[in-house]
């Protein structure tokens, strides 16, 4: 038996006391280790291994792997095991095993010149992953080799979208459309929403979430327009679907969403301040959802952290129209929270711990996000 | 390989896991899928034993390392080799299975130890055969499922995803980063 290493060769693991599902986990761990090469043996391979793992929980326990050691004492051996059994001569590494101190531990074992089991005694220890893992952290993000230059300036920012109070207009989302649509909404009753000549238009059904539209998306987006006078909402009649070839379905949410974005349209909510916070309760629904500009940013700005519509054009260098149409889009949905003395139940809530807006990202790593967020969206 | 750049994508059995690894991923994944031989058998008919593997590259030297756990809970012992550092969790829930919220509820604490660091986006699959709950009933559930647990995104993105539609799962990845900076789109 040898217990060289050689550098370019595989090496070679024999495993005890699994099953094969375990073994998988090993294999698979193997595959996706790229600094060196290990290969687990299969039952049957009568190659010489370089060094066993025995897990010492199954049936037979640490006698399989005192077994070993008598019949190859050269043997490099690593034991497995939930506890961390007192009189254990071999180094054991602790389950749940990881990645980060399993490797350490098989290179750990390779290193070391094989000892007796007298001199194990007295000279090896136990690894527990609290004190081999190297810690991935975001200075190891920052440390570790990347294309990109550790102090890689950001890449350009566009430029920030200036917001100017005196020139940001208002809106009643109670009004036309989007207010009879809030209110079939929220009394969840089948109704119809005809114009002033008495033509249906919208079919909805609230408790489905469905809706269907008579009329194309540009006629809808006029109507977002229209006073409430020219709309109505009654309960459906016969026909009022009729032979129209043009019945669009889509769910009710999806169609608030859309409609309050259009009624917006660059414009403010008028329920909300321009420096007081807004938040997500949570975030909607995007995949099914029509998407709105920087709707995810939007999202993940304002669950993480209270912020309001100032602040979070000039933290996100965002254009004013845009965040404007998407609080109301959200807020057709009932997904924000800001302070109204109409409404006292949905004050907007201070985060105790988690992420605040101060947080600050590493110029490397927010690097690497941007290239990954432009891989991914071009996909 | 960089640890810290790691996607980790979990659920049960059938959720859509593998799937969008394979949307994602530049090269095949490698898999250990095996036929079923127990009640999952009920659900598909080949299921990943250990764990899916995939690769997705941002430039010859970047790589990004897509995982995929196995379905099963007797599984759990082996997660942890998948979860220390990394960019963020993704937990793909099967709203066809008996009890979606026990699953919410498993597989959090499963990576309760994971999500303190990174966050975690919740993909809805198959609401096209079973639409309760939805999104915002899986948001109502969060603060009891979550009361004991510490979450970098105590609110994280909740969206109805089915694996096969790459816009889909490219929404809910592109959601994971932007929890981690909403700043990063400034640069694009």
């Amino acid at each position: 038996m040898t217990n060289n290493t050689p550098d370019n060769a595989s090496i070679l693991v024999r495993s005890l006391g699994m099953d094969t599902r375990k073994e998988a986990v090993f294999r698979m761990a193997f595959k996706m280790h790229t600094r060196r090469q290990y290969q687990l043996l299969e039952s049957g391979d009568d190659r010489v291994a370089h060094l066993t793992i025995v897990d010492i929980d199954g049936p037979g326990g640490t006698e399989l792997a005192r077994n070993l050691h008598q019949s190859e004492p050269e043997q490099r051996i690593l034991v497995t095991s939930i506890a961390s059994p007192a009189d254990c001569i071999f180094p054991i590494l602790q389950k749940p095993v990881r990645m980060e101190t399993l490797f350490p531990a098989l290179e750990s074992l390779l290193l070391d010149t094989p000892r007796t089991a007298e001199k194990q005694d007295t000279n090896v220890k136990p690894i527990r992953p609290d004190i081999t893992v190297p810690v991935t952290s975001l200075h190891t993000q920052q440390a570790s080799p990347s294309p990109a230059p550790q102090n890689a300036p950001e890449a350009p920012s566009k430029p920030a979208p200036v917001l100017r109070p005196e020139e940001v207009q208002y809106f009643n989302p109670d009004e036309g459309l989007l207010g009879l649509l809030k209110i079939a909404h929220r009394d969840q009753s089948i109704s119809v929403i005809s114009d002033q000549n008495q033509r249906a238009i919208l079919r909805l059904d609230p408790s489905a979430d469905q809706a269907a539209a008579l009329i194309d998306d540009a006629q809808l987006q006029q109507l977002c327009h229209v006073s409430a006078g020219n709309l109505q909402m009654r309960a459906p009649r016969d026909g009022d679907s009729g032979e129209n070839s043009s019945l669009r379905h889509m769910s009710l949410q999806s169609l608030l969403w859309q409609v309050a974005a259009w009624t917006a349209n660059g414009r403010l909510n008028q329920k909300l301040q321009l420096n007081a916070p807004v938040q997500l309760k949570q975030w909607p629904n995007l995949t099914r959802l029509p998407m709105l500009p920087d709707a995810l940013r939007l999202a993940a700005f304002l669950a993480r952290s209270p912020a309001s519509p100032a602040l979070t054009v000039k933290m996100l260098r965002i254009e004013p129209r845009d965040l404007f149409n998407f609080l109301a889009a959200a807020d057709s949905l009932e997904l924000l929270r800001y302070n109204t003395p109409e409404n006292p139940g949905n004050i907007v809530r201070m985060p105790h711990d988690s992420a605040s807006l101060e947080t600050e990202i590493p110029a490397a790593k927010r690097s690497f996000l941007g290239r990954l967020l432009k891989r991914i969206a071009g996909i | 390989m960089r640890e810290d750049n790691k996607i980790v994508f979990t659920g049960p059995v059938g959720a859509g896991k593998t799937t969008a690894i394979s949307v994602l991923s530049d090269t095949p994944i490698i898999s250990t899928d095996a036929q079923a031989s127990d009640m999952t058998l009920n659900r598909k008919g080949h299921t990943t034993v250990a764990m899916d593997y995939g690769i997705l590259k941002l430039d010859a030297q970047t790589k990004i390392h897509l995982y995929g756990t196995p379905g099963q809970e007797r599984f759990d012992f082996m997660w942890d080799i998948l979860t220390t550092g990394g960019l963020g969790l993704v937990l793909m829930l099967d709203n066809t299975r008996p009890n979606p919220k026990k699953d919410l509820h498993f597989f959090l604490h499963a990576f309760k130890d994971y999500i303190v660091n990174v966050p975690v986006v919740i993909g809805i699959s198959k609401t096209d055969v079973q639409n309760r709950p939805g999104p915002a009933d899986y948001a109502n559930m969060l603060p009891e499922v979550t009361a004991d647990l510490k979450m970098l995104n105590p609110i994280p993105p909740i969206f109805e995803i089915d694996g096969r539609k790459k816009e889909d799962i490219k929404n809910l990845v592109m959601a994971l980063l932007y929890s981690i900076d909403p700043g990063i789109g400034d640069i694009l």
